[in-house]
């Protein structure tokens, strides 16, 4: 708790300057432009959530007429249909279980391969550690789009296409700088005594690594965590490309397919949507902090 | 640590990393300069390129690109600044609401656009018209502007909490008012996380797809450069008669 308050608020409350987070007495000083103020930015807020809230009231309707012609009201009757349709012939679950193994499969990868290569870039005497760096910052801007033909050359050459590691693989590969530098900045900043404590004690380093290094570093496999799952969750362009056969797709490219063949049916559509964004949602207002932490932390550092 | 032990360690993610990311980099960069016929390719130095640079088509793209990134500058970065400096306070208020600000950087561009895309469509929709070639533009970074306000308030938020108290105490002692604090305190401490947010809007301009590909398919006038690669590539690789035929909307 950091008191913050601002000038226009001291100004007109003097005394008020202390240390206490003061907050609690701040609003009686001026109640009305206090309740003109939240009633302003609750306002905002609602607005903001509207397409979203649309969505989801929608999608509980039970035509395009209630949809489009009383976009507003509350659905009555509400019913659940929509959403039956849509998991029965979106194929949304097969697609919902594809995107939970790409998403699992690659923030795994991503947090041992990231953790592994940013303790060894951590150190400061590690060869070539700039040219790294700068090689993972460059993979962290380039846009896919420039080397898609090349990329499905080398799916190909593996002998990947048209399965899920065609995915799986190349995010992590895209994850991994973020990763990597998030992780070696995290544990430079980790004291070196606690490896040399280890080295005393004769922990081997395989060992120092996982008991020791990867415990302290939750918070840095929080934000990694986040950061891929996210990404990895919503990728679109790569998952429309790399796969063709209609099992393997993943939900934003299964809602697509979704899209393209019940294309009047907005109730279903809509409730396909919701299906789709509600888990995310729910992740989210579960895990609020960690995500916004991760965000904070991606960008600063 | 042995320095044997720090380069296994770090082979595996290098491994990975130049396989999938730095050879087709690479190897983009290397075919740009060769024609391809069959198994053989021809050196033709900088051809593609001043083809590139002369074609009508990528002069469009590029130039909505351009206005694109203006416009989220606008939408994203500044807007992002202001919901930061508004929501400054460690209040359970303001925690509630950078909650909701935030919540669409969570969800698909995907979904975003097959919501925006119904409340636009022509005829039904609540909005209809606003995917008209003329304001296609500025409605996109309208919605891109919405699911990224947030994200982008979230790394200013991080750029606030570190400007020293004492600083604000001080700049406040000496009179200042809630403008002067942000213009002459606040922004200038900002500059590093400005910088950072600059950038991130600057390249998410250039790797910006889905919400196009969803809201405008089929729309010259109003492709961006990577919407224009996507549809080469995939008109590369239909041409090449590659595996198979890409089902493409």
């Amino acid at each position: 708790m950091r008191p913050h308050p601002t000038g226009r608020r001291v100004r007109s409350t003097p005394h008020a300057k202390s240390d206490f987070p003061v907050q609690e007495s701040i609003p009686r000083a001026r109640p009305l432009k206090q309740f003109l103020a939240t009633s302003a930015w609750l306002l905002g807020a609602w607005l903001f959530l509207l397409p979203l809230v649309w969505m989801v009231m929608s999608s509980f309707k039970l035509s395009n007429v209630a949809i489009f012609e009383h976009p507003f009201s509350l659905p009555a009757p509400i019913t659940f249909s929509n959403y039956a349709k849509a998991v029965r012939e979106g194929r949304l679950f097969s697609c919902l279980v594809n995107s939970l193994w790409v998403t699992v499969l690659s923030a795994l990868a991503v947090i041992c391969l990231g953790a592994w290569a940013g303790f060894a870039l951590g150190k400061k005497r590690f060869p070539f550690r700039r040219l790294w760096l700068a090689l993972f910052f460059l993979g962290m801007v380039l846009p896919v789009q420039s080397f898609l033909i090349p990329l499905m050359d080398v799916l190909q050459w593996l002998n990947l296409q048209d399965s899920l590691w065609a995915l799986i693989l190349p995010y992590t590969a895209q994850t991994l700088p973020v990763a990597i530098l998030l992780f070696a900045a995290y544990f430079q900043s980790l004291p070196p005594e606690l490896e040399e404590a280890a080295r005393l004690d004769g922990v081997s380093t395989g060992r120092f690594y996982f008991s020791i290094l990867l415990p302290v570093a939750k918070p840095a496999v929080a934000t990694v965590a986040v950061i891929s799952c996210l990404n990895t969750w919503n990728e679109f362009l790569m998952a429309m490309l790399f796969i063709v056969d209609p099992g393997m797709k993943t939900l934003p490219v299964g809602l697509i397919a979704f899209e393209q063949s019940h294309n009047t049916d907005y109730p279903a559509l809509l409730a396909g949507l919701s299906l789709i964004t509600v888990p995310t949602l729910l992740a989210y207002a579960l895990f609020n902090r960690q995500i916004i932490r991760g965000v904070m932390a991606g960008a600063v550092k | 640590m042995t320095r044997r032990g720090q380069i296994l360690f770090f082979v595996p993610a290098l491994l990975v990393f130049l396989v999938f990311v730095l050879i087709p980099c690479t190897q983009t960069l290397l075919d740009s300069f060769f024609l391809h016929q069959g198994a053989r390719r021809h050196f033709v130095g900088t051809l593609f390129y001043r083809y590139a640079l002369t074609d009508p088509k990528f002069h469009q793209a590029l130039a909505n690109n351009l206005v694109y990134l203006l416009w989220t500058l606008l939408f994203e970065v500044v807007a992002g600044l202001a919901l930061a400096v508004g929501l400054e306070k460690e209040t359970r208020r303001h925690h509630l609401l950078r909650i909701a600000f935030f919540s669409p950087a969570v969800l698909s561009m995907v979904v975003i656009g097959m919501v925006f895309g119904f409340l636009f469509k022509d005829g039904v929709g609540i909005f209809p018209g606003l995917l008209d070639e003329s304001r296609a533009l500025l409605t996109i970074s309208v919605v891109s502007g919405w699911a990224s306000c947030g994200f982008f308030m979230v790394i200013f938020l991080a750029g606030l909490a570190n400007i020293p108290v004492e600083l604000q105490e001080a700049a406040r002692l000496d009179g200042a008012g809630p403008w002067q604090m942000f213009w002459r305190v606040k922004l200038p401490l900002l500059r590093e996380v400005i910088a950072v947010a600059l950038l991130i809007c600057f390249t998410g301009a250039f790797k910006a797809f889905d919400l196009f590909w969803v809201l405008l398919p089929n729309q010259d006038h109003t492709s961006i450069v990577s919407t224009l690669l996507v549809l080469a590539t995939v008109a590369g690789l239909w041409l090449a008669g590659r595996r198979r035929v890409w089902r493409i909307q």
